[in-house]
């Protein structure tokens, strides 16, 4: 193989059994010019990327949600249930996640990971008359998501959490507040959630459990709903 | 046809070669634009490596390919 870098490009320089000639740079460039190649390191995660926008549940968001980071941050949450499914690390994307759209952001995108969306529309169309009012409340949950929601950590001292969770619902009156854990404190989220059921007496509370797949880790959530 | 092409496995000289071609150029590690400064990708303002780049089309757009780069992008251009 020859010294010069260029020569080498030249003969065609075979690595990783691919062959990279002067040509097929050529080529590549000129499908670059001309707007119908994409030029890509990790060509998985960007089929991966485009796919997102074409799920069925991220185009039923975008009939309720028009905020553009809102639809940025949801694609971003769909990729991280993607990323949980096959095993790929997830760090980078919560750290760039939190980066652009701070912890609200991240907080929203785990909400969509974990596939709580639906269910929580599921609530506010037995609850609204209207879909400008479904809307609305939308809008307004995810304006307020950190006042309306809990993701239980491994951390959190109960009596400490349950305060912390009245005071929010006392405060703010939401029409629904979540609670969710997943893993090992999935039994934690249910204590808690026990306890704060206890001091919220407006409120009825809905459950839901599941057992992920691919990595049966158990989830629990729970939609503490405000009686009209 | 696949329009996505992995440049993963690309002699690290002929990327070079191809952001000369664009109009940019490198230090080895970086991507530079013409002025010799660090291209930086627009979505997460981190400078690019040639090692992780995409170059897209909507007049040659270098982005570190990352997966919020690759969403903000093809929320813009897509």
């Amino acid at each position: 193989m020859p010294d010069d870098p260029l020569e080498r490009i030249a003969k065609g320089a075979t690595y990783g059994g691919l062959e990279w000639t002067k040509d097929k740079l050529k080529g590549l460039i000129e499908g670059h010019r001309k707007g119908t190649i994409k030029i890509v390191t990790d060509k998985e995660t960007f089929k991966e990327m485009e796919k997102q926008r074409e799920r069925y549940e991220y185009k039923f968001f975008i009939q309720y949600i028009s905020n553009p980071s809102l639809c940025q941050i949801f694609q971003a949450g769909l990729t991280l249930r993607r990323f949980e499914q096959t095993n790929r690390n997830l760090d980078s994307l919560r750290t760039g996640i939190i980066e652009m759209y701070g912890s609200q952001g991240l907080h929203i995108a785990q909400f969509i990971q974990n596939g709580l969306f639906m269910k929580y529309y599921d609530i506010v169309i037995t609850r609204e008359k209207t879909e400008k009012a479904v809307k609305n409340n939308l809008a307004q949950f995810f304006e307020n998501f950190d006042k309306n929601v809990t993701f239980i950590q491994e951390t959190d001292k109960n009596e400490q959490k349950v305060k912390e969770i009245t005071t929010k619902i006392h405060a703010h009156q939401p029409k629904t507040y979540i609670i969710f854990g997943s893993g090992a404190v999935a039994k934690k989220s249910t204590e808690i959630t026990k306890l704060v059921k206890k001091e919220v007496s407006n409120y009825t509370l809905e459950e839901y459990s599941a057992t992920e797949e691919t990595t049966t880790i158990v989830k629990k959530v729970y939609f503490l709903n405000k009686e009209s | 046809m696949d329009n996505v092409i992995s440049i993963k496995d690309m002699p690290q000289e002929m990327k070079v070669e191809l952001l000369k071609e664009l109009g940019y150029d490198s230090d080895g590690t970086y991507a530079l634009d013409k002025n010799g400064k660090q291209v930086m990708d627009k979505y997460i303002n981190k400078p690019v490596k040639i090692d992780n780049m995409a170059i897209l089309p909507g007049s040659t757009i270098i982005l570190d390919d990352n997966p919020l780069s690759i969403l903000l992008y093809l929320d813009e251009y897509q």
